[in-house]
């Protein structure tokens, strides 16, 4: 029985620990490296991410509901992220406007990367320093 | 003295498993919207980890939803301590394949992990013929010390001790904020604020790291567990108000839950319910004494 109980423990341990040390360790679940504090991203950050237009010049922050049909501000983010990196960009843009669809408000739908001075922008609530515009759909019905 | 402290242990694991299961239980039941919802996702947006990982497409909705209703109804038998030698590990299976499959939409969410290494670990160690409660208490404290090792380690490998000087706290902390400002989703004024203020990250950064590598040490002591859980807590806190993440398994204390004296609890309950001066309310009809 102690034999077990060693052998349980070490399986713990080591099934936690391996993933870190690996000598290019990936993130999963449930086993994680836990990368997500670790990284310094420096201030000029991109964020990828979709907003509605109402006029030139005049852009709406949509929710991450609206954005990806979830709730959650992570995975918000990771499907903007992931659809500009695949090349998919067009169908989430077409996906968001359908769920404006009626929205007289918002015409259309950009998805973007912005980038900012993340220090400077929680400081003085600037617009971002740049913009890279990866597609833009109409809003149906709009 | 042996046996007093076996029935403490025993105690505590009995707590312990009600905690755990009422805690996974609950959660499955609270992001139900959320879990049947992803059965909407697009197909493109599928990205699978862990178990999952040989997958090349998404379950199938029909089968999916089974297994997150089956993870509830284990989960449900499990926390009663119904069968727990087959509903343990049933539960531990589908709440492992649910929340992977939550976590495979191009998001790893960090906040389920340790919740879902406990019940396995629980699961598997009641499963065992004779499960010693000592053993299991330990097993479940040495996943949670070995998390947080993994994840200050991970710090020191990416930035080395350079880490503790803050400034990749602040920026992630500002970057965080950002990206949720920029997703149009309620960030932290606190965070906000902080990252004004250079000098206080430096601390921060020394703390976080203290209690991540220094968990270790909650396993030598008791009173060394207690430390550590009240600092493991505070650096969660912390993360809320930065950062409005929540760690809700952490936040409310389940997680630390093999390390605290929980058996204690009941007869501290006991006790103050029978404690002299306590006022106990009349039964009806019984006249007040001036």
């Amino acid at each position: 029985m102690r034999g077990v109980r060693a052998a349980l423990a070490t399986m713990v341990v080591a099934a936690v620990v391996m993933p870190a040390l690996r000598q290019s360790p990936r993130d999963g679940f449930p086993l994680s490296t836990y990368p997500m504090f670790a990284s310094d991203r420096g201030r000029e950050v991109a964020v990828a991410t979709a907003v509605g237009v109402r006029g030139p010049d005049d852009v709406v922050r949509l929710d991450p509901g609206t954005i990806a049909d979830s709730d959650e501000i992570m995975l918000a983010a990771a499907t903007v992220r992931r659809a500009v990196r695949t090349g998919v960009e067009a169908r989430l843009c077409a996906e968001i406007a359908d769920r404006l669809a009626g929205d007289t408000a918002i015409q259309a739908v950009e998805i973007r990367t912005e980038t900012y001075d993340a220090i400077r922008y929680l400081a003085d609530e600037t617009a971002p320093d740049a913009i890279t515009v990866h597609t833009r759909c109409e809003v149906p019905g709009s | 003295m042996i046996a007093m402290e076996a029935d403490a242990l025993a105690e505590r694991l009995r707590i312990v498993r009600v905690l755990v299961g009422c805690f996974a239980t609950g959660y499955l039941l609270v992001r139900l919207p959320h879990l049947l919802g992803l059965s909407r996702f697009d197909e493109t947006r599928f990205a699978p980890v862990g178990v999952l990982a040989p997958l090349d497409h998404p379950i199938p909705p029909a089968l999916f939803q089974a297994m997150v209703l089956g993870a509830i109804g284990f989960g449900v038998a499990f926390t009663a301590s119904w069968r727990v030698r087959g509903t343990g590990p049933a539960f531990a299976v589908l709440l492992l394949v649910v929340t992977t499959y939550r976590n495979s939409w191009g998001q790893v969410f960090h906040t389920e992990n340790l919740l879902v290494l406990q019940v396995l670990v629980l699961a598997v160690a009641l499963a065992l013929p004779r499960p010693d409660p000592a053993f299991v208490i330990r097993l479940l404290a040495l996943a949670t010390v070995a998390t947080y090792v993994v994840s200050g380690w991970a710090k020191l490998r990416s930035g080395g001790w350079e880490w503790a000087l803050g400034d990749t706290l602040r920026n992630q902390v500002a970057y965080d904020n950002v990206r949720k400002a920029a997703l149009g989703a309620p960030y932290s004024p606190v965070g906000a604020w902080a990252v004004g203020h250079g000098w206080l990250f430096p601390p921060m950064a020394v703390a976080a790291l203290a209690v991540e590598l220094g968990a270790p040490l909650a396993l030598v002591r008791p009173r060394w567990g207690y430390v550590w859980v009240a600092a493991a807590w505070g650096f969660h806190v912390g993360v809320l108000v930065l950062m409005a993440i929540v760690f809700p398994y952490q936040l409310l204390g389940i997680a630390f839950a093999p390390l605290l004296p929980l058996e204690r609890v009941p007869a501290w309950i006991r006790a103050r319910r029978s404690a002299p001066g306590r006022i106990r309310p009349r039964p009806s009809g019984t006249p007040s004494v001036p």
